[in-house]
């Protein structure tokens, strides 16, 4: 049989010599339970063939092969004689069997072939006798490391006891290998064989393992329809303990791990075989060995929860290494933090250039409404660095002076008005070393074209990192309209006021005038009846016969008139006396203090200077406060009236008091126009006045006032300008007002 | 009510004195006893014409301002109501006005003084207005 396939190998090759025809490959597998693998193997030689690049096209056959089947079987011959009749015409180059079952039945059937094709037998190690192997075939051992694999498993499970081994009858070539590479083992670990079940048998068998046992799967002897693939994830799945196999294919589909040939190897090596034995075979038998490796499958492993440290190095990792996460967990952990970060980074920035453009905006705003509440309030800044001292004025705040707000000198002190200078820096002082609450004051200016105004300046105290204060700024606003019209008011408020205390009195004065009329009607009857009876009793006493009874009755008559008469004046003085008064102890200097205050605005507004000498020691005097005041109001306001066409710098009211011999004497001296041709008692009488408006009633009132008080009002001209009004007062408490 | 004084043979002339002022009355009385006249007086317009039926009043010295009548009314009633001679009238008044005076002489008073009263005055006034009907002599000259 086997010459017969030698001959026939010599005439293909023959016939390879000559001219070039396309050379013929067949491809035999066996269906059997690994014929996944065989089908995945032939893949393997077919892309191989396909890309070699010797130009040697060759065709590939797939042929089936029923390894259950014996040669000598009706089905075997069958097949044969399909074959022969299939390739009678077509001659066939190279035979290539996978698989023990396809290797036996070709060795078997050398005759199949018209010519006689090489051959490439692709099997396990020990599966195939080399003897059987004609010479010039190829043999390729895959190698069966079944010891090798239940070493991986030991490393992986540290307390390893049990292997327990998964194959078909220990009877074949290939099962004694295994026996036998795993007889090294026995010292080490218990190792069984469960030959013999059927599947589900097998299922119910593995699910009972005992504990730290390993599974080693080779094949399942009868399994049925199923392919050894499947058989292994089902095992996998109801197994107790872990699976390993001595198949690459096996692995990912339940099994672990184990020294296994790749599939991609084995088909390289067959396809170079293959067009080596195209160009020519050799009468020698070539026997290489594919080599394996071991593989595990690392998301299987990490569900067993093996650690990964176990393994050994030279293992290859398939099915979750989740490769780049698993290898560079770290990096990729920083990676994505220091993205992360980044990213919020980024975000923050954006956040804050949104945020930032939104302030802008807003600032924006605000300085266009501060603009024109600028504008509208007539307001400026200026600040006062404390450090070099210096207080600046913002150009603004010139221009709303009418200078120019560039050229102009920026100081702000040097705009003040120089008499408030003092009371100015002195109030921001007193704030900045914090005596004060805040800085709100009112101070003049002096404007392009020299005229006063007002302004109110408040400030805010800035501080700096180490919280000492660094600037003052300030806010001045120009009010010199509001204090106009505040000044106007006041000052028609105490027009008002002097003009209903002058009406009243006026009232009073008429009323007085009215009952004068009555008063000398009244008088007129005793005062008749007085010189009637005198006459009459002067007539009488002359007569020869008076009686003097009769005169005595006369002048009886003329006491009671008289006393009669007085009467009648009380009564009407009573009448006349005003209101409710009450007289205390007064202190002059308080009550020109009172009416100063009353009058401040007007005089800073009129320019008027009050020079008030000290008043220790002048003595209380006995009066109506509300009337002295009245007094007061009325000679400092005609004084002030006086000096209305004198020079603003020489206005000034002179106000001293002094006690001499139990009256107190205070004296009220202007530098204004004076009394003129007037006579000095002139002007108190009652409508004598310069002013326009003017009632010409208040010295007159004054005097009366003064006069009830038991005192003296007078005038007389300075020797340089203006005039004095004095008063004088009791001191002691002289009969004040009596009747 | 009324005071009166007998006299001797020359009939002296009566005067009436009316002035609702108790002090100014008495007064008045007084003065005309030591002028030598007979004096009745009223303290209202009203008594004074109740008492002119029965009495025949040589001369009348009236108060302007009364409470009830004004002198004033007084003589315009008197001329209106009684015929014959008129009666002299002597205003007197405490008033001060101006124009009384010319309004009182207009009525038909004969005189008219303001208090306080000066005695000769009156007593000119009065003898004057009862010489026509009464001797001369019979008054006191000198006051």
């Amino acid at each position: 049989m086997l010459r017969s396939l030698w001959s026939t190998v010599w005439a293909v090759t023959a016939l390879l010599a000559a001219p070039a025809h396309a050379n013929e490959v067949v491809l035999f597998c066996a269906v059997d339970a690994r014929l996944s693998e065989c089908l995945a193997i032939v893949d393997a030689i077919r892309t191989e063939l396909a890309s070699a690049s010797d130009g040697a096209a060759a065709k590939v056959e797939l042929e089936f092969v029923d390894p259950a089947s014996s040669p000598q079987a009706p089905a075997g011959v069958a097949l044969a004689a399909y074959l022969r009749a299939k390739y009678r015409q077509r001659p066939v180059d190279v035979a290539v069997a996978i698989s023990s079952g396809a290797i036996d039945f070709l060795l078997e059937q050398p005759d199949l072939f018209a010519g006689r094709p090489a051959a490439v037998l692709v099997g396990h190690e020990h599966s195939v006798e080399v003897a059987r192997v004609p010479p010039g075939a190829a043999l390729i051992e895959i190698p069966l490391r079944p010891a090798a694999t239940v070493e991986l498993a030991a490393s992986l499970q540290p307390g390893l006891e049990h292997v327990f081994v998964l194959t078909s009858a220990l009877d074949g070539r290939r099962e004694r290998a295994i026996v036998d590479d795993l007889g090294q083992l026995a010292e080490r670990f218990d190792v069984q064989y469960l030959v013999g079940f059927g599947l589900d048998d097998l299922l119910d068998r593995v699910s009972r393992l005992p504990r730290n046992s390993m599974l080693l799967y080779d094949s399942t002897e009868r399994g049925g329809l199923l392919d050894a693939e499947a058989a292994a994830e089902r095992l996998a799945e109801a197994a107790n303990a872990p699976l390993y196999t001595l198949h690459e294919h096996d692995i990912g589909r339940g099994a672990i791990g184990g020294y296994v040939t790749p599939v991609g190897a084995i088909g390289a090596e067959a396809a170079r075989l293959v067009l080596r034995q195209l160009h020519g075979a050799g009468d020698t038998t070539t026997v290489t060995t594919v080599r394996g490796s071991l593989v595990v499958d690392a998301a299987a492993m990490r569900q067993q929860g093996f650690a990964e440290t176990r393994l050994p190095a030279s293992a290859e990792q398939r099915f979750g290494q989740s490769s780049v996460w698993r290898l560079y967990q770290g990096w990729i952990v920083t990676l994505l933090v220091l993205a992360a970060l980044q990213f919020v980074l980024v975000g923050a920035f954006l956040i804050q250039s949104i945020q930032r453009r939104k302030d802008r905006v807003a600032l924006n705003e605000a300085a266009y409404r501060f603009q024109l509440a600028r504008i509208a309030g007539q307001v400026g800044f200026w600040q006062w660095d404390l450090a070099s001292n210096e207080w600046t004025a913002e150009p603004e705040l010139r221009r709303l002076l009418g200078f120019d707000g560039a050229s102009a000198p920026s100081d702000w002190c040097a705009y003040i008005h120089c008499e408030d200078r003092e009371r100015v820096s002195k109030a921001a002082e007193n704030y900045v070393q914090g005596f004060a609450e805040g800085f709100d004051i009112q101070h003049r200016v002096k404007d392009h074209y020299n005229r006063e105004r007002w302004f109110l300046s408040r400030g805010q105290l800035l501080r700096g990192l180490k919280n000492q204060p660094t600037r003052l700024v300030g806010m001045a606003i120009d009010i010199t309209e509001r204090k106009r019209q505040e000044d106007d008011r006041a000052r028609a408020q105490l027009e008002l006021h002097e003009q209903r205390v002058e009406l009243a009195h006026l009232g009073r004065a008429a009323a007085a005038g009215a009952l004068s009329g009555a008063l000398a009607h009244e008088l007129k009857q005793p005062l008749s009846a007085i010189l009637m009876n005198a006459q009459a009793g002067q007539d009488y006493i002359t007569k020869p016969n008076a009686d003097y009874n009769e005169v005595k009755a006369i002048l009886a008559d003329i006491e009671g008139q008289c006393r009669r008469a007085g009467e009648i004046i009380r009564n009407l003085r009573n009448l006349l006396r005003p209101g409710e008064e009450h007289f205390a102890p007064v202190h002059i200097f308080s009550v020109v203090n009172d009416v100063l205050t009353l009058l401040h605005s007007d005089l800073v507004a009129r320019n008027v200077r009050v020079a008030v000498a000290p008043m220790t020691g002048v003595p209380a005097i006995i009066g109506e406060r509300v009337q002295l005041q009245q007094v007061m109001l009325n000679v400092i306001n005609n004084a002030i009236d006086a000096m209305s066409n004198t020079d603003p710098r020489e206005r000034c009211i002179e106000i001293s008091a002094t006690t001499d011999a139990g009256r107190v004497h205070i004296s009220v001296a202007d530098t204004g126009c004076g009394l003129g041709t007037a006579n000095a008692d002139e002007i108190f009488k009652p409508f004598v006045s310069t002013k326009r408006h003017g009632l010409g009633l208040g010295l007159t009132l004054s005097r009366s006032i003064v006069d009830r008080h038991g005192g003296r009002i007078w005038a007389s001209s300075n020797t340089d300008r203006g005039t004095t009004v004095h008063m004088e007062f009791p001191v002691e408490t002289a009969e004040i007002a009596a009747a | 009510m009324a005071e009166s004084n007998s006299s001797s043979s020359p009939r002296r002339p009566l005067v009436a004195v009316v002035d609702d002022e108790d002090c100014v009355r008495r007064a008045l009385v007084r003065l005309m006893r030591f002028a030598s006249c007979d004096v009745v007086a009223y303290s209202s317009a009203h008594d004074l014409l109740q008492a002119l039926d029965d009495l025949d009043v040589d001369c009348l010295v009236l108060d302007l301002q009364m409470p009830d009548m004004t002198g004033l009314e007084v003589q315009s009633y008197l001329s209106m109501t009684r015929s014959g001679a008129p009666i002299p009238v002597v205003i007197i008044t405490a008033h001060d006005d101006p124009g009384i005076r010319e309004r009182c002489l207009a009525a038909g008073a004969t005189a008219y003084l303001r208090k306080p009263i000066e005695a000769p005055a009156l007593l000119a006034a009065i003898r004057r207005l009862t010489a026509s009907r009464y001797d001369a002599e019979a008054l006191p000259r000198n006051h």
